[in-house]
């Protein structure tokens, strides 16, 4: 394994790559992040909620709630920043 | 590369998917639509705390959260420069959003939705939903 990715990153393409990637800004890295792991990243959230949904009882809540549960919180970081 | 939409979607968002363990779904728009999704820590901690307390998330299950969700957030230090919001308490957001120049900001807070001086788009999920 170790051979193969060593001679991956001695080919001039792998380098000429490396170094393109080195020029792009941080948005078009997270981009390409996105377009070459994101099916990995998805794939695991997707069996953590599946095994959320297995061991918790599900808490339903409106929009609304939801805004007044992060709101609440926010002031309150407000409220001890000031 | 695709074009890029800048934006920063509200902690609101974020519990409403995660804590309905739906999670995987926003993530999916953010990929279907090319976002680049802006965030800082306040935003990462006010969903932590939302988790825990509304949808009795453990403290391991809301941190597993917000590591699954990371790598599609590019996670900024929190400056505070404008006080251009409303509300103050969402000076942070709109800040957040002005740095990194997004175009949209995503949320479910009707007093930011109504907010038409504010110097980005607000949108809600359901636009996301639309646009894939």
């Amino acid at each position: 394994m170790s051979a193969t990715l060593n001679r991956i990153s001695k080919a001039p393409s792998f380098k000429s790559v490396l170094s393109a990637v080195k020029k792009l800004s941080v948005e078009e890295k997270q981009l390409l992040q996105l377009q070459l792991f994101s099916t990995d990243a998805l794939h695991e959230m997707k069996q953590f909620e599946s095994a959320l949904k297995k061991n918790k009882k599900a808490v339903k809540k409106s929009d609304e709630d939801i805004v007044t549960l992060t709101t609440s919180y926010r002031k309150k970081q407000y409220a001890n920043t000031k | 590369m695709p074009i890029q939409n800048k934006c920063c979607i509200d902690s609101c968002v974020w519990v409403k998917y995660a804590g309905h363990f739906r999670a995987s779904t926003l993530l999916k728009y953010i990929i279907e639509n090319n976002l680049i999704v802006f965030a800082d820590n306040y935003l990462l901690g006010e969903i932590h705390n939302a988790l825990i307390e509304g949808f009795n998330f453990t403290i391991a299950e809301a941190d597993k959260t917000i590591q699954l969700i990371s790598p599609f957030l590019i996670i900024k230090a929190p400056r505070n420069i404008f006080r251009l919001s409303k509300d103050a308490k969402d000076n942070y957001l709109y800040d957040l959003c002005i740095q990194n120049n997004c175009k949209y900001l995503i949320t479910l807070d009707k007093e930011i939705l109504a907010d038409v001086e504010a110097p980005f788009l607000r949108k809600t999920d359901a636009w996301l939903r639309k646009r894939k």
